[in-house]
């Protein structure tokens, strides 16, 4: 997993926006991945992540910017490409009539560097045999079929959408430790979107973060909770309302405490925090999915109180 | 390709299974409907309606059925991509699906049509003798089907809204289905169910290759979407037009020429209101009951048509007025008898084998053949030298011209005769005419010839009775020779009417003639029959908004293939071309100027429109050239299948300006950066440490 | 040696630092001699199905620290001796702060200094007894 630095990047996504009519789904994008990475793409439902991934695989077209995987332009893949990229589309979307068996058979004859071993191994991993009729399969089985399909080529690139959705905790796991084993050789890349946390950091080196359609972050897992700050300031009677600055992700005022959750933390919002004359101020450490939830979730102040005043 | 094949044949077989055993009850179910009522449409076996609507529809929904269930249950979004995401190329795909889909609607229709054709072709099932040739309405109704599952493909792959070229593309199929049911021949109804499959094929395949934009498809794919989108649109207008027309009240005030059972000319005219009138040539109204009430038809005479014409045919066809390659007759016609009792065997000509063919009723084999030796066992047939191919099987004795004679076979007793029993020139028709006896209420018949500069007539055992020699000798122009008996065989009227071979146009200014002869030919009464005023249905607003949106690369396309043809000796396209820049010439220049004018309206409306949705001068001009060839129906295909960009207004001037352009061309600002929140986490990669 | 421990991913403390916590506990403990070899950086990756970039950033601190160090081409170990990397100021600090905690907890819990320190001289006593029986090993 080392990078070395100036490697060209797996995937280069370049001022991408793409439009479905007049809406914007993807707003100039710029994303590179390097080679060896793992990276986690975040986001809430509807925000793009799926047409961006759409994009650089060359089934959707970009409105403007260009994406290219290795080098090679995403609307004119030569066919010889996809061998070297896994994708796992959201869903598990199998041939219901299909066996286990069937369905390794098909997808063999397609890619030529199919490894039958890595394919039985998932599939043990999975405990599913050959007979199984894919309709039959559970969410969490379906999954790992799609999985060991996905691996069996030895794919370069790893593209997973959504990968754990709907798994239960065991075969979420399966994943994960699919995953890691994937990127036994230094120069296999993964690209995945999550909505599991906990999952994501485990797993990634960076992260990116889109939100609208915009790319709000992209940076290490470590860079993103560091950036993302929560003080609680107390006070001896009702806190005033949280200043309004760039960076305050969301407040929340109750009797005696105002908890702030910020981003890029300043020496100057320090500042500002402190010209509030708190009693107190703390900082809580965030778990990484609390601080994703604030980074993306709704701006503005929340209040409780308990003896129904509100201070002006 | 091979795992393609095996995939599509697994999922799809049980598919194919059903329909093929769907058609064959329903094939089946219709070669054995048999409706005695309807005169009209006496359909054979393999020619019955029933059964041919059984293979058309059948065969078309089976093949879209096969095409939309090859696509959509994939097309749930990320299952295609996953379908799409293989070391090989969309074509190798698109490829394996077709073969398989094309394999896959073949079995499903040609089986349950062997089957049928196997229970024709095998004597003992039917009332019907089986020739070759019965199967090709059900083989052009197969390739039909084949046609309805590229546009199926087409639908589904193409990426648009339902209304638009989508829905168009089945529309196209419809054209050809109306093509198919309407053509004279077999080839062209084949050759144009053929073409119309390669057309959507590509543009299946064009769909295929691009993730939606038109532009970047290949050019023979971009072609092939215009002809289908125009096709369709084509489709669409037809079925308008049968529509429109069908709640249209056709207003019908016409008149005719009649001949009462005296021997005398009358002028009927019915009015819009069904009654009728009746005047003599000079316009007098004759105030008869026996012409005007209930059962007038009693009291008129009917002539029959001994010939259509008389030497040359100026290529004129009479299989494409009478004997389309879908109906029955033109390859099997059977012989009606006029007999209460119907007898234990049934007759029929074969057309193109040209001879008779005897089916027993009870057993349903065949007992006999009826050819130029006469009737004897099946075996070793003598067919008819009958250049024109067509018997009259209505009535008996039947009469077939057998080169310069004529022989008349009666199937009640088995019985054969010829007559003349002397080559006496060349025959140009036969007719068993029919008259009411005076005395007795009964009908009587006569046999009647035409030759080349009279006719001759003869009873119904072959002897001669009158020969009536022509009185007018523009036999090229009057070649349509009519004839009627007095009753009681007191006279005859002979009507010379146009040949055949002139367009409706002309003969509607040509003058008829009447004549009154005895027994002897010597002429009673001479008439001359002026053509009568025939109001038109006025022209509608339909007809209007159809004459004028016809495009002028087919309309011109057209003129032009006519002149060639009638240059290099095509007679029928000779006289067409000659019929529409002479006597037509008015007609013509009107319409021509008219679709030039409306081509070149919507020409520049393309062209204004183009350029308002920003699109380059050449693509404009492309277009606005393609609408000036195809009229309106160009500019629809125009909309429907060019990129529409999509607009937003620019943040800068406030135009509108295309979202995939990075410039604006009013003002030329980019797009700006996404406004920043103040809240973005952006680190450089090379601080991250490398382990 | 097996080095598995249970992560809680969903917590606020990062997980590299979770190792870290671990391994040094480990060999405060006595389940980590002196010297002794660490798993390999992918090996434990795999086994607490983590990024092997996480584990090696938490090895790598540590030997930053002074507690692990490593022997190229063979691996990384438990340092023979504790290398004393930190200032006089900076032990000081780390070690007033974890006496913080500590009184924290006694005084929440009503023990008095003379109580507090005879639990502190016991557990000392504990803990040498284990190191040294786990060396004579």
């Amino acid at each position: 997993m080392s990078e070395q630095p100036g490697a060209s990047p797996v995937i280069e996504i370049d001022h991408l926006t793409k439009y479905y009519g007049t809406r914007k789904i993807v707003s100039d994008i710029s994303l590179k991945i390097p080679r060896g990475t793992i990276y986690g793409f975040l986001g809430r439902n509807g925000m793009g992540k799926t047409t961006t991934i759409r994009i650089f695989l060359g089934f959707e077209d970009p409105t403007r910017g260009t994406a290219r995987v290795f080098g090679l332009d995403s609307r004119s893949f030569p066919p010889e490409a996809r061998a070297r990229i896994g994708y796992l589309p959201e869903g598990h979307h199998v041939y219901g009539w299909m066996t286990v068996k069937e369905c390794g058979q098909f997808q063999a004859s397609y890619f030529p560097a199919w490894n039958q071993d890595i394919f039985e191994t998932v599939l043990t991993h999975f405990r599913l045999t050959s007979k199984m009729k894919a309709g039959h399969l559970s969410r969490g089985q379906r999954a790992g079929l799609c999985l060991a399909l996905t691996l069996a080529p030895e794919p370069e690139l790893l593209v997973l959408d959504d990968p754990a959705l709907g798994l239960d905790p065991v075969a979420r796991r399966s994943l994960l430790q699919s995953m890691l084993y994937v990127t036994r050789k230094a120069d296999r890349t993964i690209f995945f979107s999550s909505h599991l946390l906990s999952d994501v950091e485990r797993v990634a080196d960076r992260i990116a973060v889109l939100d609208d359609g915009v790319l709000q972050a992209d940076c290490t897992v470590e860079t993103f909770r560091r950036q993302i700050r929560h003080f609680v300031l107390k006070f001896d009677n009702t806190p005033p309302a949280a200043p309004n600055f760039p960076g305050l992700l969301e407040s929340f005022r109750t009797d005696r405490e105002l908890a702030l959750t910020v981003v890029n933390v300043t020496p100057e919002i320090e500042n500002r925090l402190e010209a509030l004359a708190p009693v107190s101020i703390e900082p809580v450490d965030l778990t990484l999915e609390d601080a994703f939830i604030s980074y993306v979730g709704e701006r503005g102040e929340k209040t409780f109180f308990m003896n129904g005043k509100e201070a002006k | 390709m091979k795992a393609m094949l095996w995939k599509e044949l697994r999922e799809n077989f049980k598919w194919a299974l059903l329909a093929m055993i769907g058609l064959c009850l329903a094939e089946i179910y219709g070669l054995n409907y048999y409706d005695p009522l309807n005169y009209n449409n006496r359909g054979l076996t393999l020619c019955n309606p029933t059964f041919l609507m059984a293979t058309s529809f059948g065969c078309a929904i089976v093949g879209l059925l096969l095409g939309f269930l090859q696509i959509l249950p994939e097309q749930r979004r990320d299952q295609w991509a996953a379908l799409l995401h293989r070391p090989v190329s969309r074509d190798t795909i698109f490829r394996g699906k077709v073969v398989a889909g094309l394999g896959l609607y073949l079995v499903a229709t040609v089986v349950p049509f062997l089957i049928c054709v196997w229970l024709a072709a095998t004597p003992g099932h039917f009332l019907a003798p089986f020739v070759p040739s019965m199967v090709l309405p059900g083989v052009a109704d197969i390739g039909t089907g084949m046609v309805y599952y590229f546009a199926a493909l087409l639908v589904a792959l193409h990426r648009s809204s339902w209304f638009g070229a989508r829905t168009l593309a089945l529309f196209a199929a419809v054209y050809l289905s109306f093509f198919v049911t309407s053509a004279s021949y077999f080839s062209p109804a084949l050759a144009a169910a053929v073409l119309m499959a390669l057309v959507l094929f590509t543009a299946a395949w064009g769909a295929m290759r691009s993730n939606g934009p038109f532009h970047v498809r290949p050019w023979l794919a971009k072609v092939a979407l215009l002809a289908a989108v125009f096709y369709g649109l084509c489709g669409l207008g037809q079925v308008a037009h049968m529509l429109l027309k069908s709640n249209q009240q056709e207003d019908y005030t016409g008149s005719q020429y009649r001949i009462t059972s005296d021997g005398q000319p009358v002028i009927t005219t019915v009015n819009k209101d069904l009654t009728s009138k009746v005047t003599d040539l000079a316009g007098n109204i004759i105030n008869d009951e026996r012409y005007t009430g209930p059962r007038s038809y009693e009291n008129f005479l009917f002539l029959n048509e001994v010939c259509y014409l008389i030497g040359d045919s100026h290529g004129y066809d009479p299989v494409s007025l009478y004997y389309q390659y879908r109906q029955s007759e033109r390859h099997v016609a059977e012989v009606q008898i006029n007999s209460f009792i119907p007898l234990p065997v049934s007759w029929f000509y074969l057309q193109e084998k040209k001879y008779f063919v005897g089916i027993s009723r009870l057993n349903k084999q065949p007992v006999g053949i009826a050819d130029t030796a006469g009737f004897k066992p099946a075996q070793a047939p003598e067919p008819f030298a009958n250049l024109d191919g067509f018997a009259e099987t209505y009535g008996t004795p039947c009469l077939v011209r057998n080169g310069d004679t004529v022989l008349a076979f009666d199937f009640e007793h088995e019985q054969m005769f010829q007559l003349p029993s002397v080559d006496e020139g060349k025959v140009y028709g036969a007719q068993l005419i029919s008259f009411r006896n005076k005395d007795s209420s009964g009908y009587d018949q006569v046999i009647a010839l035409a030759f080349a500069h009279e006719l001759r007539i003869y009873d119904p055992k072959g002897n001669p009775l009158a020969t009536l020699s022509y009185h007018h000798d523009d036999t090229d122009h009057y070649g349509t020779i009519e004839l009627g008996v007095l009753g009681n065989q007191a006279g005859y009227l002979v009507e010379y009417e146009p040949s055949a071979w002139i367009g409706w146009g002309e003969r509607n200014r040509m003058t008829s003639y009447l004549e009154e002869v005895d027994a002897r030919g010597n002429v009673l009464h001479s008439y001359d029959l002026p053509p009568l005023p025939f109001e038109m249905t006025p022209r509608s607003w339909i007809d209007y908004i159809f004459d004028s949106t016809r495009s002028p690369a087919l309309w011109f396309g057209n003129l032009a293939y006519q002149k060639v043809g009638g240059q290099m000796g095509d007679k029928n396209l000779a006289d067409k071309d000659e019929a529409a820049f002479h006597e037509g010439w008015e007609n013509t220049k009107e319409i021509a100027t008219r679709l030039i004018l409306y081509s070149l309206f919507f020409a520049v409306i393309a062209l204004v429109w183009s350029r308002r949705m920003n699109f380059s001068w050449g693509r404009a001009w492309a277009w606005a050239g393609f609408v000036l060839a195809f009229n309106l129906a160009g500019l629809i295909t125009f909309r429907l299948v060019a990129d529409w960009p999509v607009r937003v207004r620019c943040p800068q001037c406030s135009q509108k300006r295309p979202v995939e352009e990075e410039r604006c061309p009013h003002c030329g600002a980019g797009w700006p950066a996404p406004a920043s929140r103040g809240t973005e986490i952006l680190d450089k990669k090379e601080e991250v440490a490398a382990v | 040696m097996s080095l598995v421990f249970s992560l809680s991913p969903a917590s606020d403390i990062p997980i590299y630092r979770q190792i870290i916590q671990h391994i040094r506990r480990a060999v405060v403990q006595g389940q980590l001699d002196l010297g002794e070899q660490l798993p390999a950086v992918r090996a434990l990756a795999e086994a607490l199905v983590v990024n092997p970039n996480t584990v090696a950033r938490a090895y790598q601190e540590l030997i930053r620290d002074g507690l692990l160090e490593s022997r190229s081409g063979i691996g990384v170990f438990v340092a023979e001796k504790m290398r004393q990397v930190f200032s006089e100021d900076e032990r000081g600090r780390r070690m007033a702060h974890a006496v913080e905690q500590l009184l924290y907890e006694a005084l929440l819990l009503d023990f008095s200094l003379p109580e507090v320190r005879t639990y502190l001289e016991s557990q000392w006593r504990t803990l040498q007894t284990q190191l040294t029986n786990r060396r004579k090993k």
